[in-house]
Order: structure tokens, then sequence, then C-alpha cells
């Protein structure tokens, strides 16, 4: 089912791009923008900080998430906010603020439809555009039952958004500060764009008096002119429509309100200084990858015990931890179609395979795999092993007992797959006896 | 203090800034093709869940907003002076209407039918709080409705509003099994009147 | 070993292969994801100019027949039954030897240009046509679960659209699938492009 729906919006994800015969030229002019941007990164968080503290905004800047989390306190508890309603934020998600905020008497509730089904049953979310796909309604008919009374045998989707909309909208407007993410801060105006589906960063900037947006500062774009390209790619690839139902731009604070921005580090401006990987801050959370890809799809991101997930996941997480997060590079075929649909064309595949010799080389690879390629790669330097080897195996397949080859820890191959067959010659053997010895190299 | 964070985050960037700097390209007019935007616009706006209509005078929008009781836009501008009080109320049951007029439209191809896509709203400030209504209400003049996002972008003023947004429709979600359903948080509906800007009320 | 980012120990067959192959004008290997890692991925070694040779002249056997031979008809082979092309990632993705489905573009496909050149042939589309199969090397054996469920899914589809044969430019892939479907006792069969191409054996 988790393989159907997101198949399904990379299958309306093609259909949209079809659509727009410039849609190769866009992807490569996004990617250029977002080159250019991080490649003169200071230069525009400067101008951002500068457009939006003219219109009114108060800049902050923290180096890492726990820092990130200090700041969010300290401005909550100048503001005497005991309640805060937040629409859906990855950076809020990495620095873990729910967490710290919860621990520290503050209440967190989360605003958009799937991450408040995570939050109340206590997961993370599992993928960046629709954080609770892998539960059936069924699932959260029962979830709802248990922690705001409806009626458990009511499963419609429609019944239940509406008791999410019922239970929200008290909280809006008790909330004391409202929280957003931030998919895109333009320099040049000091804006900041928030794109839901379902309103609720707008709703939950504007009806609190106070207003916190963390933003990544690889989230920067330099013109206004520059978000018509980003626009037209974003929600085509993310889920297969021309675009968000709301797609919001804020500008300093509201007539009356108080406007705080943080421009969040941890970790970015390092990764900028490393070759191979930098091009992965040009993502703008679109999760086109993760739709795409064959492994996330059967497996569900909770699976990769990261924040991030998917392809995305699977490059960027090595950077915040390349000890924890050495296997998932593995958990790849390469099939590259993540590159592919990338709408600001992140190498993806490669940076896979990049990461891969970073853990091999740091001796992270499991052992029975470095003992394997030892083996196999001194049998594949020399000919006369090589063939020996082919000599002996068929004969030794044919010999060694089923529940030896198809022993389950032994041979993982056999589980699910009958081994091949080997022919009788290899294909060198029939060279020679039919071609003649003449054409074979010495 | 943030001062020093502010000084720490930008020495680390221009430390790893990647030694070959890369220029900003061009953004070409993308050719247009030859298309009614109006009626690609009403087409992609009915896709997303919205209506749009006609109106020659303020009170012909009588009795067309879906799921809520007849009004004109005239009394739906009169009530929408009330929104502040009406967000203090429990509005779960009530059919606050929001009324506003819109900067511009911008239409947006979709294969082989044609779509309109968001209309621009601007200039909330002081009259947020009217973004909890039940129903949306826009009016657009035709003539501004233009063929993609990026002429759109060239007629709004960023940095003159604290806040605009772009909407394609009413609220909407798909996050349980993927399954749309309207009206999720914000507005229930977004119903659009084609009214010159001369017939203003 | 390259695949898994083991670089020292891949080394030396890498260099190997330099040695044996470097005086020859073409080098034809009738694997998709071989000679993908030849053109594509042995790049950690010195770029020797001969190194950079036989990087340059290795070819896939579908594209040296389409490509450089350009070859028009195959009067020896005839395989009148119904065939479903499986586009391995190396060779769509990898080697562009046709069009990915997720790239927007004129569609080719060099695999069907040639399998369309035999008589009776007969070529069934699949609904996710360049979905990975899960071979994905190591992949098979350490995420092999996953792996088996792909390739499952990949052989429901192309059951559902009345295939007869699975041909591909790339036998690890086939070996994966054929090991799942035996397993699962469908009888789809499985063949190297060649195989068809040269009107036998099979």
């Amino acid at each position: 089912m988790h393989d159907r729906f997101l198949w399904a919006s990379r299958q309306r994800r093609d259909l949209q791009a079809k659509a727009i015969p410039e849609w190769e030229e866009l992807r490569e002019i996004a990617s250029k923008i977002k080159e250019h941007t991080l490649t003169h990164l200071d230069r525009y968080l400067e101008e951002f900080e500068c457009n939006a503290t003219k219109r009114g905004a108060h800049v902050h800047w923290a180096r890492d998430a726990a820092e990130h989390n200090e700041i969010v306190l300290s401005i909550l508890q100048a503001h005497g906010v005991e309640e805060l309603i937040e629409s859906k934020s990855m950076l809020q998600e990495e620095c873990g603020m729910t967490h710290y905020l919860e621990s520290r008497g503050i209440s967190v509730v989360e605003s958009d439809l799937g991450e408040r089904i995570q939050q109340l049953d206590g997961q993370p979310p599992s993928h960046i555009i629709a954080p609770a796909i892998h539960k059936t309604r069924q699932d959260v008919a029962r979830l709802f039952a248990r922690t705001i009374g409806t009626d458990p045998n009511n499963d419609d989707p429609h019944f239940l958004t509406e008791a999410m909309r019922n239970n929200a909208r008290p909280r809006f407007l008790a909330a004391g500060a409202g929280m957003t993410g931030g998919n895109f801060a333009i320099a040049e105006t000091g804006t900041f764009m928030v794109c839901t589906n379902e309103g609720n960063a707008d709703i939950g900037a504007a009806v609190p008096r106070l207003h916190i947006a963390s933003i990544g500062i690889e989230k920067t774009i330099p013109r206004v002119q520059d978000m018509g390209v980003f626009l037209r790619l974003l929600t085509r690839s993310a889920l297969g429509e021309p675009a968000t139902q709301y797609s919001s731009h804020f500008t300093g604070p509201r007539k009356g309100g108080e406007l705080h921005i943080v421009l969040v580090d941890n970790g970015r401006s390092r990764r900028l200084g490393m070759a191979d990987f930098w091009h992965s801050l040009k993502c703008i959370r679109c999760s086109a990858c993760m739709n795409t890809c064959p492994v996330y799809r059967r497996s569900g991101g909770l699976a990769y015990g990261a924040t991030y997930s998917g392809p995305i996941g699977v490059i960027l997480d090595p950077t915040i931890d390349e000890y924890k997060y050495s296997e998932l590079p593995f958990h790849s075929t390469l099939c590259g179609s993540c590159s592919d649909v990338c709408p600001v064309k992140i190498d993806i595949s490669d940076q896979i395979l990049k990461w891969r010799r970073v853990m091999a080389e740091k001796s992270y690879l499991r052992l029975a795999k470095r003992l394997s390629f030892a083996v196999a790669g001194h049998i594949f330097a020399h000919p006369e092993e090589f063939h020996a080897v082919e000599k002996t195996s068929g004969p030794a397949l044919d010999y060694t007992p089923h529940f030896f080859l198809y022993n389950r820890s032994l041979n993982p191959w056999g589980r699910d797959r009958e081994l091949p067959e080997m022919a009788k010659q290899t294909f060198r053997e029939w060279y020679v006896a039919n071609r003649g010895k003449e054409d074979v190299e010495q | 203090m943030s001062n020093s964070s502010r000084e720490q985050i930008l020495s680390s960037i221009r430390a790893n800034l990647p030694p070959k700097r890369v220029e900003h390209p061009p953004i070409p007019v993308f050719r247009r093709s030859d298309v009614d935007l109006k009626s690609s616009f009403e087409r992609h706006l009915e896709e997303a869940g919205g209506a749009a209509h006609e109106i020659r005078k303020p009170a012909g929008g009588r009795g067309k907003i879906g799921g809520a009781p007849s009004k004109s836009p005239g009394d739906l501008f009169g009530r929408s002076r009330d929104s502040r009080d009406a967000t203090r109320r429990d509005d779960s049951r009530s059919t606050r209407t929001r009324r506003c007029r819109c900067r511009c439209g911008a239409r947006t191809v979709w294969s082989c039918r044609k779509r309109g896509g968001p209309a621009y709203a601007g200039g909330f400030d002081s009259e947020r709080p009217g973004i909890l209504s039940q129903h949306l209400v826009v009016f657009l003049d035709p003539v501004e409705i233009v063929a993609d996002m990026h002429e759109g972008y060239t007629r709004v003023r960023l940095d003159q509003t604290a806040y605009g947004c772009f909407m394609m429709g009413p609220s909407a979600t798909g996050d349980i099994e993927a399954t749309m359903v309207h009206g999720a948080q914000g507005a229930r509906s977004l119903n659009v009147f084609f009214l010159p800007r001369n017939g203003e009320v | 070993m390259s695949n898994s980012g083991d670089q020292a120990n891949a080394a030396a067959a890498e260099r190997l292969f330099v040695d044996i192959f470097k005086e020859y004008d073409y080098i034809i290997g009738p694997a998709g994801s071989c000679v993908k890692q030849v053109r594509c991925h042995f790049d950690t070694m010195d770029q020797t100019d001969d190194v950079k040779h036989v990087r340059e002249h290795t070819y896939e056997l579908v594209e040296f027949l389409h490509d450089v031979l350009e070859i028009e008809s195959f009067p020896w082979a005839e395989f009148p039954h119904p065939v479903v092309i499986h586009n391995s990632c190396s060779s769509v993705r990898g080697l562009g030897l046709a069009k990915p489905s997720e790239i927007m573009g004129t569609p080719f496909n060099k695999t069907e240009a040639l399998l369309s050149k035999v008589k009776g042939l007969v070529l069934v589309p699949l609904d996710r046509p360049d979905e990975c199969c899960g071979f994905g090397g190591t992949f098979c054996v350490t995420d092999e679960a996953v792996s088996a469920r792909m390739g499952f899914d990949k052989i429901q589809d192309q059951l559902r659209h009345g295939a007869e044969y699975v041909v591909s430019p790339d036998m690890s892939c086939l070996m994966h699938q054929q090991g799942v479907a035996r397993r699962a006792e469908i009888g789809l069969k499985y063949v190297h492009v060649a195989q068809v191409l040269n009107g036998g054996p099979y």
C-alpha cells in the first residue's frame, strides 16, 4: 500500500513534468541558482538578514541544534508562552525541539494532520510530505478514538480530518505563539516562504501574536524572480500537483504582531566544505527521491532510523554522524532514479557510492563483507586462480547438499530465490572449442 | 551571544565555500502557447477544489457560494469587518466568510487540459485573523490573469506587505491513505468571482 | 566490490582489466552493469592514457550493435514469443541505452530497436518499465527481503502483461529475477539479448 501510494505520486509527477516542455531546462536552472547561492552563501545570508530586519523581523543565528532550541525557548519565555502551535518543519524535527520544549514546560501542538497523527502516536514522521502515509485509515481511527475521543469504527478520512480540524481550532486560538519552518528565504526582500496544503502555517502565523520561523541557512535564494522557477518545480515533484493550496510569503511581522527568524547552521556550513557532498545542500525537501526509490517505497521512512530518510537521508545523515549512519549507504541498489527526479539535480546516486567508499576506507564495512571482498579481489586479480575457481565451482554446486546451499544464515540468496543452474561449459571453454585456439589470447 | 554566533557561522561558511564559484543563470522567458487564460484558470481552480463565478454587479453574487447561506459580496464585505470578533467565538458552525481583492491570477498549463493556477491575495496586514474564516471569497479582474508563476511574481511586491499568499484552492490534505479531503484547517471553500476593478463595491 | 565502495580490493582487478584490453579498439561486454563500472566508475585509479582509452572504448553489446555497427537486420534469428524487455538500471541510467521514464524528452530504446528486427518477436509493455528489479550487487544478499520483494513485484508486472520471455542486456538482473520466479514456481523464461539476436542457444 505504501508502495502503491508513493508510486502514484511519482506517476502524477511524471504527468505534470511532461506537460511542461521546459521541464529539464527548469531543473538545470534551479540547480544552477542553488549552486550560485551556496557558493556565495555568506553574502546572501547577510542580505536576507538586512532586508528582513528592515521590515521589522528579529533575526537570530544558531550554530547548532542546541542553540536553536535555547533561542526559541528564550523568546517563548520572554513572552510568557505556555502553548505553541507548530506547522511542519523538518529542521525543528532535526533539532529535537519539541522534546526540548516539552521537558521545559511548554506544550507543542502539531497543526499539520500527518504530523499531529504521528505526535499523538509518539512516533516521528516517516515521510517529509506525508508523515503518516504508512498508517491505514483504521490505524488513524483507532488512534483518534484513543486520544481525542472519536468513534473508533468511523475510519472515513473526511470524518477523521474534520475531527482534527475541530480539535485543532481552539488550540490555534489559545496558543501563545505559532512556529513554522521556511521552504525558501529570499535575500532580495527578506521574505520567507512556506508551502502547505492545509493552510496551517498561515493560521499558525496569523492568529497568535508571536510568530517564530526556523530556517536552515541553505534555504536562501537570491531574488524574487528565482521563486518562479522553484515554485513550478516543487509541488509537481513532490505531489504531482501544480502547486500547494497555499504558497505563503512572510515579510516582517503583521500589524500588531512580532516575528522572529532563527537561521540555523547545525553542520550545514561544514558540509559546504565537503567536495563530494556539498551538493546535497541544494535540497528543497520535495521528497521526489523518496517517491521514486524502490527501496524506500518498500521499507518506509521509519526503517532508516534518522530524521531524514530515503535517498536524500542516505547522503545527509552520514554528515551528521558518520559511524551511526555508516550502513545507510548500502540500503540502495544504486538504480539512479533519485538523481533523475531531483528538481535541483543533486547527484544523489553518485553520492551514495562515494559514501560507500568513505565507509570502506574507514573500515565501517561489516567483517564478513571485508573478508569476502579481500578474497574476491585476490581471485579477480589473478586469472589462473579465477579459471580454477570457475572449473571447480560448477561441479561443487552439483554435489553440495541442498540443506547447506539453502541454509538461511549461510546463504541469504537462497531464502527467497533458487540458485542459478551452472552451465556445463564456461564461455571460454566453448569459444576455444568452437572458434579455434589461435583466436584466444595467451 | 547571538552576535558571535552570527560571526562564527559566517566565518565557517567563508572557510568552507567551494573553490569554484557558480554564476547566477539567466532565466529565459518561456514561450507561451496560444491559450485562453481565463478558462484555463477556471478549470485549474475547479480541479484544486475551488469554484469560479461570473458576476456583473456585486449583488449578483447572491446564492453562489457553496455550503453557505446566500449572501451578496456586499454583505460579505460587511461581515468581514467583524472577522476579528468572529475568530474569538467558536466558529465551527458559523459561516463566516472572508472577502478580498486579488492582485493577479496565474494560469498553469497542465497536460491536455488547461488549468489556472493560484490567485495571489496580498495585503492581509491588518486583517489576518480573517484567515480562520470557514469560507473564502476572492474578487479577480480577469485581465490580471497571467500565464505562469514567473509572470505572477513580476506582478507582486513582496516587500510591501507582511503576508501574501498564492492560493490554489481551499484547504486540503491527503495525509490519511493519500485520500484528498478539502477543508482541512483553513477555508472549506474558495470561490473566485470575476469582477473588473471598476466594479468594486 | 567497487559498488560496495571497497576500492582497495577492487583496484587490482581493475588494473588487470586495463592491462589486458588496452591494445584493443573496441572492448565489448554483454553486461550493462559491468560496462557501466568501467565507463563510469573506473575513476579512482590514475587516469593514464591506457585507462582513458579502455574507459572510452568499452561498449555494452546492444549499444555496439546499435550505434557502432548499426545492424539493420538479424536474418538468422526468429523468436515468435511475447517478450518483455527488462530495462536494467545500469543500461538505462548508466549507459543511456533508453530514455529513463522519469526524464522528459523523446523516448528511445536501443534494445527495443534491435529486438523489433527479430522475426516473430512480439514486445509487451510493463506498468513500471524501468523500476529496479532489486539485484543491486551485494544488496541482493545484504537487504535480501527488500531485494526479493522488488524482484517479485517485477515478475508480477511481467506476468500481468502476458510475457513469456524476459530479455535483457544484463545477466545479473536476469539471474536474480529467475531465482525469484523459480522459487515462486512461475514459468517465465529469462534470456540474455545476445541469445535472441544470435538465434540461440537457449
